[in-house]
């Protein structure tokens, strides 16, 4: 008897613990959330976005040699064009490589490691986030659309900047969320990417919303109007200029945006406060440990900073009248400390010499602003047939607000509104005032050089070769007449863990 | 009983054990890899891919470099694939690497290697590679675009197929054709070329043709010596209206007068005046503002790059600005077995000045000179500089600025403004040191003075011209003291001149004004070019030192005149 209630209870404890053993070996984790458990509601996709936003200002967690975004940025879009100067005290030798153009695949400066985190964050987003709506009824699908549109329209910019500075590069589309969905990837041609970026845009344009309601989110986060902003510059990029003049005409034609007015208050609204009336979007630092933005170390060049304006910026781009004093463009002192040649912008005070400190230094990255949809849509006419004026007309907007000074020696004449080639020029021209530092020059200069290659490659050149160290200047003369030169190399390291990419052509 | 309960125990656990063993046996084993470095060297590199380096590979095997190229070192290799050693093989009309003598085949493989250095890409430029080859001779490299694509060529003669293949023991170039060494020195070249009939009958009469027609080791005076050579061609001259050697001569020779080597002749002196006495390819050339020409006189050519162009001799010389001659890049950089040849777009000759006074602004510096909304306009003062500037140099610490004074100051400078020297004084962290490109001198004897403004207290001075220590240390830089009525001359005795309008006054028992020309000492200046004047502080006063100009009158002329140097930047008696 006895021995029964022994079996009998053997038996049921045996049976207890074998049913309790799947949950009783499956560990979770204690310290963080797993993607069965998130993607509930609608509160956790909106922190899902924000984590979006918030990946373009921090860097790579524990990713030695990862930079942020705006670092990034500034790099690939200045360094290897004609303001940067770096003869300074102990400059980073692959900075200086960059600087002359002679850029290798060993160099750190062309790793897109965060370029690609960031397109995971939204792969990720757009894989998961349609699922929400089926455990949360209060989020209209209405709101789902305009959170996939914020994603849709990241992933589309960082790999707008892709394809602007490596040519091909791999398309993934899908988040890598297990080891299963590791895969190594081929390069996708650029044209291909670039329809899958206008693609999504459209997508986006349809759901993107408005407003959020306040200042900052309209500012930092994706709205209708930074879908066209990025719209107008992808199609400019593929110089289809009839679609840019569309796009930008939709920011436009919002009366949501002007230009800051361009008097001794200027700096402080557009650059130092950040969020200005002109914004479009921007990388929103707030000064946290974790959100200083980082030009800090790369400008201040009491402390070992890397790059600094070329001579000429102050003076020969930014002419001074000599007759009186007071009669300045109010972007040259924004763009350059006169003396020591600090980039301003960045580091500087208005109205001062004195420079940020490191904690301070927490100014917004502006990607797009009004007045950059101006100089779009005045490219864009420029080489629309009849549209010569129009071009003109959008520029002296710029010009005037700036105040910016006539010097019949350095600066360019204004040309004759029939020349398309003459107007385009003028354009740049002033895009590399309005914007210097922003990260856009050298993109400029290559969108100018590929326009009507070889014919326009010398704008490039000759840019260059002004700055060109003697040693150089006929070197990369030569080499930027080859297009593929305009493009960086493929980090080694992504070929070593990738046997599927190939080198970028120039770089055999 | 208990015995066997234990053996049947005793065979289960053996059993268990067995089967347990079985168990951990089949177990795969983890492979660790072995963290080596599983590069291979370069010999054992080009081996490996016998389908494009075998011939080059029999070239070092037979050349005996395929030994040392797999031991330990450093070594940069320019290698040729298999099309481009056929290519050349038939050009000489060889049909294998056999057939081409040992020494000639040691001396071309020694040519595409380069040792103790790995030069990737990143470091050509547009010239020579930094370091030679053991051949001897320096590599060329560049950029050329061939039909839309740019490729790295070096010596002209072979484009980079593959870049930068990193190896155990240095870096690789695949290059598509052979690299082949200049045969010729620079005089065989400017003799074989037709254009250069002109330039090379003068390097005959002068003799200067013997001078370049001997290889660097058998050269008798100048063991070792390369040359660079400017050579002008026959449309140069006639663009000048010189049509033939004799004119040149007539042109630059007194009648009578034999140029053969003789360095009295203008002749002889003008085709000196065309070699430099050192291996400068272009980039050579534009590293340094002047070089020494082979003159006796050391003539000094100048260089300088505007935009793209290399110009020779483009001097501001007493404030007149000389057209230079530009340099013709494509027919430049030829090399040759005992230098490198350049062309000249136009013609360089000797500038003859008498020594001419200098009065050197301080304050006009470039830095300060593109800053136009503050240089020169009074109660402007600029960011105060560190060094390097472009034309001052000093010790690390301590900055340089610049200051106009304000119209109702109570000072008086030439222009109106001064550098100030923060701090000019010994000790660490400030300007101990300090070094400041002059303008171009003309090549004489010339006393130098400082003139500068006196302040309270200040470190006292060594100058220094080139290197040579100039007379007079400056003491204690207030210490400036003088009866109120000695005179020009009797004030230039004791060293001391007032070049300004500042009104004498009297401070305690001492007449003096605040600005002053202090004597530094005769400087004989051998050329005629830009030169160093370096002050070195001596004590650790501190006082912010301002300086505003300095003086080079030829040593037999008037010192005193003229006397004001006025805060309009006029300049009278």
């Amino acid at each position: 008897m006895y021995k029964g209630i022994i079996y009998r209870s053997v038996l049921i404890i045996t049976l207890v613990f074998s049913s309790s053993c799947g949950k009783y070996l499956t560990l979770y984790p204690q310290n963080g959330t797993i993607r069965q458990e998130f993607w509930q509601n609608k509160e956790q996709l909106q922190s899902a976005i924000i984590g979006v936003y918030s990946s373009l200002i921090q860097g790579t967690p524990g990713k030695s040699g990862d930079r942020q975004m705006a670092d990034w940025m500034f790099r690939w879009g200045e360094l290897r064009a004609d303001n940067i100067t770096t003869s300074l005290a102990s400059p980073n030798a692959d900075d200086v490589f960059m600087i002359n153009g002679n850029v290798l695949a060993t160099n750190s400066g062309v790793q897109w490691y965060s370029f690609y985190r960031t397109i995971n964050l939204c792969n990720t987003v757009l894989k998961y986030a349609p699922d929400v709506i089926s455990s949360d009824p209060t989020l209209t699908q209405a709101q789902l659309n305009s959170y996939l549109a914020e994603a849709l329209t990241i992933r589309a910019m960082m790999y707008f900047y892709l394809v602007k500075t490596f040519g091909d590069v791999p398309l993934k589309l899908k988040p890598t969320s297990t080891d299963a969905d590791l895969e190594q990837l081929a390069k996708t041609p650029q044209a291909t990417i670039l329809t899958q970026i206008l693609t999504d845009l459209n997508t986006a344009e349809q759901s993107a919303v408005f407003t959020y309601g306040n200042t900052a989110s309209n500012k930092g986060r994706i709205t209708k109007y930074a879908v066209n902003a990025l719209q107008a510059e992808v199609y400019l990029y593929k110089y289809d200029y009839a679609n840019c003049i569309i796009a930008c005409e939709k920011i436009r034609n919002s009366g949501q945006f002007g230009l800051v007015k361009g008097d001794g208050n200027f700096f402080n609204a557009v650059y130092s406060n950040g969020n200005s009336s002109e914004s479009i979007f921007e990388f929103q630092y707030d000064g946290s440990t974790t959100q200083v933005n980082p030009f800090y170390p790369m400008f201040n060049l009491s402390t070992g900073g890397s790059f600094a304006a070329q001579i000429n910026v102050r003076g020969t781009l930014f002419p001074v009248d000599v007759n009186d004093d007071s009669n300045v463009d109010v972007r040259a002192a924004i763009a350059a400390n006169g003396g020591s040649g600090a980039i301003a912008k960045w580091i500087g005070t208005p109205n001062s010499n004195a420079i940020l400190s490191a904690t301070t230094t927490f100014r917004h990255w502006i990607i797009y602003r009004y007045a950059e949809i101006l100089l779009f849509e005045a490219e864009a006419y420029a080489y629309t047939p009849g549209k010569g004026q129009a071009a003109l007309d959008l520029v002296k907007l710029i010009q005037n607000r700036a105040n910016n000074i006539y010097d019949p020696l350095l600066s360019m004449p204004v040309p004759d509104p029939n020349d398309a080639n003459a107007v385009g020029l003028y354009v740049l021209d002033e895009r590399n005032r309005e914007f210097i530092y922003e990260g856009k020059r050298w993109y400029d200069l290559v969108r100018y050089a590929k326009r009507d290659f070889p014919n326009t490659s010398n704008i490039l050149t000759d840019a260059l070769a002004i700055n060109a160290s003697a040693a150089l200047q006929q070197i990369l003369i030569s080499k930027y007449k080859d297009p593929n030169a305009y493009y960086l190399p493929i980090y080694y390291n992504e070929i070593v863990l990738d046997p599927n990419l190939v080198q970028n052509p120039y770089y055999k | 009983m208990k015995t066997i309960l234990n053996k049947s125990r005793l065979i289960c656990i053996m059993v268990l054990c067995f089967a347990s063993s079985l168990y951990l046996t089949s177990c795969k084993k983890t492979i660790y890899p072995l963290l080596v470095n599983n590069l291979l060297n370069i010999s054992s590199y080009i081996e490996a891919d016998p389908s494009q380096y075998s011939l080059f590979y029999q070239m070092m095997v037979r050349t005996k470099a395929e030994g040392f190229l797999q031991a330990y070192g450093a070594y940069t290799v320019f290698v040729p694939n298999d099309d481009a050693v056929r290519l050349y093989m038939k050009s000489k009309g060889k049909t294998s690497v056999n057939d081409f003598p040992l020494d000639s085949l040691t001396q071309l493989v020694n040519y595409h290697i380069i040792q103790n250095d790995t030069i990737s890409t990143n470091f050509f430029i547009d010239g020579k590679l930094r370091t030679p080859t053991m051949f001897g001779q320096y590599l060329t490299s560049g950029v050329v675009n061939v039909s839309g694509t740019s490729s790295y060529i070096i010596n002209g003669q072979a484009l980079i197929l593959k870049s930068n293949v990193a190896c155990g023991n240095g870096i690789l170039h695949v290059i598509d054709h052979v690299l082949q060494p200049a045969s010729q020195n620079i005089a065989q070249l400017i003799k074989n070329n037709p254009k250069y009939s002109i330039f090379y009958q003068a390097l005959v009469r002068t003799g200067y043709y013997d001078t370049l027609n001997v290889a660097p080791a058998n050269n008798p005076n100048r063991p070792g010596q390369l040359f660079t050579v400017f050579a002008q061609t026959d449309s140069v001259y006639l663009s000048i209206g010189i049509p033939t050697v004799d004119a040149l001569q007539a042109k630059y020779s007194t009648v009578g007068s034999s140029p053969l080597r003789n360095p009295n002749d203008g002749f002889y002196n003008y085709v000196g005046y065309h070699i430099l006495p050192e291996n400068s390819y272009l980039t050579d050339i534009l590293s340094k503002s002047s070089h020494l020409s082979i003159t006796p006189g050391k003539d000094v050519i100048s260089d300088v790059l505007q935009n793209q162009t290399i110009q020779l001799n483009y001097d501001l010389i007493n404030g007149v600005q000389y057209p230079g001659a530009s340099v013709d890049r494509q027919k430049s950089n030829i090399p040759a077995t005992n230098g490198v040849l350049h062309s000249v777009a136009g013609d360089i000759f000797i500038k003859i000045f008498p020594p001419t006074r200098v009065d050197w602004d301080l304050a006009d510096q470039p830095e300060f000179r593109k800053q136009s909304s503050i240089f020169r306009i009074a109660g402007k003062t600029a960011v105060s500089l560190p060094s390097p500037m472009i034309n001052i140099t000093w010790s690390t610490g301590g900055t340089v600025g610049y200051t106009c004074q304000a119209a109702n100051n109570n000072s008086y400078f030439w222009w109106n403004d001064i550098i100030t020297l923060n701090n000019f004084r010994t000790g660490s962290n400030l300007i101990n040191d300090i070094s400041f490109t002059t303008p171009v001198i003309i090549k004489g004897k010339y006393k130098v003075w400082i003139c500068y403004q006196r302040s309270s207290e200040t470190a006292a001075a060594q100058f220094y011209v080139d290197d040579q220590p100039l007379q007079n240390i400056i003491p204690a830089l207030n210490g400036i003291y003088s009866n109120g009525t000695d005179s020009g001359p009797v004030l230039e005795s004791k060293g001391i001149k007032r070049y300004t309008e500042a009104p004498v006054s009297t401070t305690s028992n001492a007449v003096y004004n605040n600005t002053f020309g202090l004597y530094l000492g005769v400087a004989n200046i051998t050329t005629t070019d830009r030169h160093i004047l370096r002050a070195v502080a001596i004590g650790g006063n501190t006082a912010n030192t301002t300086w505003d100009m300095v003086q080079f009158i030829p040593f037999d002329q008037d010192q005193q005149s003229p006397r004001y140097y006025r805060r309009d930047g006029t300049v009278t008696n």
